[in-house]
C-alpha cells in the first residue's frame, strides 16, 4: 500500500516580531511530508523552532510565508470557524499536561466534547472507554492534582483522543517524566498508533524518544530542517554533525573524552583504536575472526552495542587493532571495502 | 447594661437599624451590579490584550485608559463630579438610591483590574489546550477562564467588597445614608463617641463575614 500524505509543509517560514522591531526567524523554508499512520519525530535543541513547527499543524501558529496542508486543506488559510472544526481532528498533548485543575479526570476528558451535542450517556461511555484505553479506568472522579506525572499525561492523551482525531501532536510530551514513565508513555503511544492507526507527530530534544517511537525523523537546527528520513537510515548513516550529536546521546559506543585523553587504554605502537558501525549484523562476527586470520591483527573489543530499530538490528564496536603497521593499514582498507563505516578514534 | 455602654445608640436604635439595613442594601446592589460589569470588563481586557484569544489592541487600549482615568480620581471627588449624571440615572443624588451609581463607578475600575489580574494568573497552557480542542472563544471564556479562576476571583471579590464597605461609609458624608452617615451625624457632629464605636463594630462584623464567605468559596473551588 502506498502511504498517503496527511500533513505537508510547503516552504514554510515563520518570523516573530521582537520588541525592538527586529524580526526573529524561527522557521526557515521548512518542507516536510508526514504520511498517514506513521510516527514522525522532529528533534532539535530548545529554541530550534520545534514548538512553533508543530503548532503550525493545528493552526495555533501561522506561517509568515508558505503553506501547511492537512490533506487538501491549507490549514493556515481557512476561516476560524473551519479551523476549529479541523482542530477536532488533531489532538495535542503537552509537556506540562495542561489539565484543568478544577475539573475531575472525567470532566477533563469530556471537555472537548462538552459542546458537541452528544448525549450525556454517550459522553460517559466515550470517556470511560478512553480512560480504559490509557489504563486509568478507576480515576474518573479524582482531581489532577492527586495524579502522578505519568497518570496526568495519560489523562491528557485520553482527552486528546476524545474527538477521534486523525493526528496526535506531542509537544515534548515526555520531557517532564522520569525514564521509566517516559518508556511507559512511549509504549502507550506506539500502541495507539498500532490499534487506532492514528498518525503521531512528536517534537522532542531527546534522541531516545525518536529511537523508541518514531519511524521518520527530521532534525531541526535553528529553524531549518538539516536532515530528514527514516529513523533507521539516519541512525545508520547520519549526514550532519548535529544528527551525529543527537545519535551519540543514545549510543553506548562513545568513549568519553577523559578515556581518550588520559591514556587509560595504554595504546602502544602498532595499535589503533577504531569504531566501526554496521548495519548488517551477519557481517560482523566473521569480520573480527576474518581480520585476525587474514591480516594477523588482534582485535581487542572495548565496547559493543546493538539496538533494534524498526525491527532491524543496528550496532557497532570500538576495538583496538594490534599488529604490524602494514597489516593494520590493510585491515582498515579491508573494512572500508566492506562498506562498514570506520572511524579512527586514537592511535599511539 | 447595653444602655450604659451605648446610651445614644440605644436611644437612636431604630435609626441605627435603618442605617445598617441601608449599608447592607448598598453593598448587595452595588456589589452584584459591579461584579457583573467588572467580570465582563476583566474578560474583555484579557481576551483583547496582545496575544489574547480575541486580540484587539484598539479596544484594549481604550478600556485600559478609561479604567486608569477613573482609578486616579479620589472617590469623594468622583461623587461630586458625578452628581449631574447620578440625577439623570437614579433620579436623585441623595439617599441610598443616589449612592448606587457613584459607588458602581467608584468600585468597577478597581474591581475590573482585580478580575483582570486574576484571569491573567491562569496558566497560558490551559487556554492553549482549549484552543487546541477546537473550543470557540466564548467556550474558552466560560469553560476555562471563568471556571478555572473561581478560586482566585473569590479572593479578589472579597478584597473588593471590603473596599466597597469603605466606600459605602464615605458616601455617608454626602448624605447617602447607611452606617457612615450615622457615624457622621451622631458620632462626629453630635460627638457621641459610643455611636462611632458601634458603627466600627458593625463594620467589623460585616467585613469579617465577607472575609469568611470569600475564603470558604475560594477554598472549596481549589482542588
Amino acid at each position: 500500500m502506498v502511504a498517503s500524505e496527511i500533513i505537508r509543509f510547503d516552504h514554510v517560514s515563520k518570523e516573530f516580531e521582537k520588541n525592538d522591531k527586529q524580526e526573529l526567524q524561527v522557521l526557515k523554508d521548512v518542507n516536510l511530508t508526514i504520511n498517514e499512520g506513521s510516527i514522525f519525530g522532529i528533534i532539535g535543541y530548545s529554541g530550534a523552532g520545534k514548538s512553533t513547527l508543530i503548532r503550525c499543524i493545528n493552526g495555533i501558529e501561522k506561517p509568515t510565508t508558505g503553506d501547511v496542508y492537512f490533506r487538501d486543506t491549507v490549514i493556515n488559510n481557512i476561516p476560524n470557524k473551519q479551523l476549529r472544526e479541523r482542530r477536532k481532528e488533531i489532538g495535542m498533548i503537552f509537556q506540562q499536561f495542561n489539565l484543568m485543575p478544577s475539573r475531575t479526570v472525567f470532566e477533563n476528558v469530556a471537555l472537548p466534547i462538552k459542546y458537541s451535542g452528544l448525549a450525556k450517556d454517550e459522553i460517559k461511555a466515550k470517556v470511560n472507554q478512553l480512560l480504559e484505553l490509557v489504563g486509568l479506568p478507576d480515576k474518573l472522579d479524582v482531581y489532577p492534582s492527586t495524579l502522578s506525572g505519568g497518570q496526568k499525561q495519560r489523562v491528557a492523551i485520553a482527552r486528546a483522543l476524545v474527538n477521534d482525531p486523525q493526528i496526535l501532536l506531542c509537544d515534548e510530551a515526555t520531557s517532564a517524566l522520569d525514564p521509566q514513565t517516559t518508556a511507559d508513555i512511549l509504549k502507550l503511544l506506539k500502541r495507539l498508533n498500532d490499534e487506532l492507526g492514528i498518525t503521531i507527530v512528536v517534537v522532542t530534544h531527546e534522541m531516545q524518544v525518536i529511537e523508541d517511537l518514531c519511524e521518520y525523523v527530521a532534525v531541526l537546527d535553528t529553524g531549518k530542517i538539516v536532515e530528514q528520513g527514516d529513523v533507521y537510515s539516519m541512525f545508520a548513516d547520519p549526514q550532519q554533525e548535529l544528527t551525529r550529536k543527537f545519535i551519540s546521546t543514545t549510543s553506548k559506543l562513545n568513549l568519553p573524552d577523559e578515556v581518550l585523553d588520559s591514556d587509560l587504554l595504554h595504546l602502544v605502537d602498532n595499535q589503533l583504536l577504531i569504531k566501526i558501525t554496521y548495519v548488517n549484523t551477519e557481517a560482523i562476527e566473521p569480520l573480527i575472526s576474518h581480520i585476525s586470520r587474514q591480516f594477523e591483527v588482534d582485535a581487542n573489543i572495548i565496547v559493543g552495542d546493538i539496538k533494534i530499530l524498526q525491527q532491524k538490528p543496528l550496532g557497532g564496536l570500538v576495538i583496538i587493532l594490534d599488529g604490524t603497521k602494514a597489516n593494520i593499514e590493510a585491515t582498515v582498507q579491508y573494512i572500508n571495502d566492506q562498506n562498514i563505516r570506520l572511524e579512527v578514534l586514537d592511535h599511539a | 447594661m447595653l444602655d450604659k455602654i451605648f446610651p445614644n445608640v440605644v436611644f437612636n436604635f431604630p435609626i441605627f437599624k435603618t442605617a445598617i439595613y441601608q449599608t447592607l442594601e448598598m453593598l448587595a446592589i452595588t456589589g452584584t451590579i459591579s461584579f457583573i460589569i467588572s467580570v465582563i470588563l476583566g474578560i474583555i481586557l484579557v481576551v483583547t490584550k496582545k496575544d489574547g484569544i480575541l486580540s484587539n489592541l484598539i479596544i484594549w487600549n481604550i478600556l485600559d485608559k478609561i479604567i486608569n482615568l477613573f482609578r486616579s480620581i479620589p472617590f469623594i471627588i468622583l461623587i461630586a463630579a458625578l452628581i449631574p449624571l447620578t440625577r439623570i440615572i437614579s433620579g436623585t443624588a441623595i439617599g441610598v438610591k443616589g449612592t448606587i451609581f457613584p459607588l458602581i463607578v467608584g468600585i468597577v475600575p478597581f474591581f475590573a483590574r482585580q478580575i483582570e489580574s486574576s484571569l491573567n494568573e491562569l496558566d497560558e497552557g490551559l487556554i492553549e489546550s482549549g484552543q487546541v480542542m477546537g473550543l470557540s472563544p466564548m467556550q474558552i471564556i466560560w469553560s476555562i477562564y471563568l471556571k478555572e479562576s473561581i478560586s482566585s476571583m473569590a479572593r479578589v471579590t472579597t478584597i473588593t467588597i471590603i473596599s466597597l464597605v469603605g466606600l459605602t461609609a464615605i458616601v455617608g458624608v454626602v448624605g447617602g445614608g447607611g452606617i457612615g452617615d450615622f457615624a457622621i451625624q451622631y458620632g462626629y457632629q453630635q460627638n457621641e463617641q459610643d455611636s462611632t464605636i458601634a458603627c466600627i463594630l458593625v463594620l467589623l462584623v460585616i467585613v469579617t463575614i465577607v472575609q469568611i464567605i470569600g475564603t470558604l468559596i475560594s477554598r472549596r473551588a481549589t482542588h
